[in-house]
């Protein structure tokens, strides 16, 4: 049961972070070098967005599960299958990579600082709003 | 807004990378107190894997955009994981546990960041760039 819960939440989580990606992209630049215009240059948002989102999820996954008499297995597909889904680490690197590619230190080190103590935070949070 | 394929891809790449972590977590659970080896690992492989795609498909721009939709957001983004990381980093400096978790997040943040440079750099060996005019010598 607990497989199942992971698998459906899991495509979830998925396709939300895959709508936040799509969102973000359309909304913004994809511009890496510095140039002439209004565009910024781009910069992990989406990632950023999910991670925290996902973060608070899995912090209140366990509170809201007992405190709606769920079993276990619910609590599993939340904190592992929609927080683990929506939630992504391979981005964050490749991104804070790709940064560095660019010669963009400052980013790089700021997108490793902001979803570290953002995604520690909303954590925090969701495991103080339902303990 | 993406085509339906990509989305379905994502699914599939979703549901795949979901039970796979799973199943990883059931095969190799966490030991109470210590540093959670199996998400370390997972997080560690998919920044690599990732990383070497990214650059190989810069390479190859032509590559389909489901099949990047589904192998990159879906599969290796689900498989990978970041709330599991906080949390369980939460928990072990509730418990006091400081050294576990300074371990944890800073062999994560390293492991991690030098899988990705490493899957960047090899991912461009495997599909080298289209010669640039004026480009490398």
């Amino acid at each position: 049961m607990a497989a199942v819960l992971v698998g459906v939440f899991g495509v979830a989580g998925a396709l939300l972070r895959f709508a936040a990606d799509s969102w973000f992209a359309h909304h913004s630049t994809r511009r890496t070098v510095p140039g002439p215009g209004k565009d910024k240059l781009h910069w992990p948002w989406a990632t950023l967005v999910v991670n925290v989102a996902g973060c608070f999820i899995i912090g209140i996954s366990y509170g809201l599960t007992q405190r709606l008499a769920l079993g276990p297995e619910w609590a599993t597909g939340l904190a592992t299958g929609l927080a683990g889904g929506l939630t992504t680490f391979s981005s964050w690197t490749t991104a804070t990579v790709r940064l560095v590619s660019e010669a963009r230190f400052g980013s790089a080190a700021l997108n490793i600082a902001v979803n570290l103590v953002l995604g520690l935070g909303a954590a925090a949070a969701g495991i103080a709003f339902l303990p | 807004m993406p085509p339906a394929k990509a989305w379905l891809a994502v699914a599939a790449g979703g549901l795949a990378g979901s039970e796979l972590r799973y199943l990883l977590g059931l095969v190799f659970p966490d030991h109470p107190g210590s540093v959670p080896w199996a998400t370390l690992w997972i997080n560690v492989v998919g920044s690599f894997v990732l990383a070497a795609l990214t650059t190989a498909w810069m390479a190859r721009p032509q590559t389909a955009f489901w099949l990047r939709a589904g192998l990159g957001p879906g599969l290796l983004g689900s498989f990978t994981t970041f709330s599991a990381v906080a949390f369980a980093v939460d928990q072990l400096a509730r418990n006091g546990q400081h050294a576990v978790w300074i371990a944890y997040l800073g062999l994560s943040l390293v492991l991690g960041l030098l899988a990705a440079a490493l899957g960047w750099r090899l991912g461009r060996l495997a599909a080298p760039l289209p010669p640039r005019t004026g480009g490398r010598p």
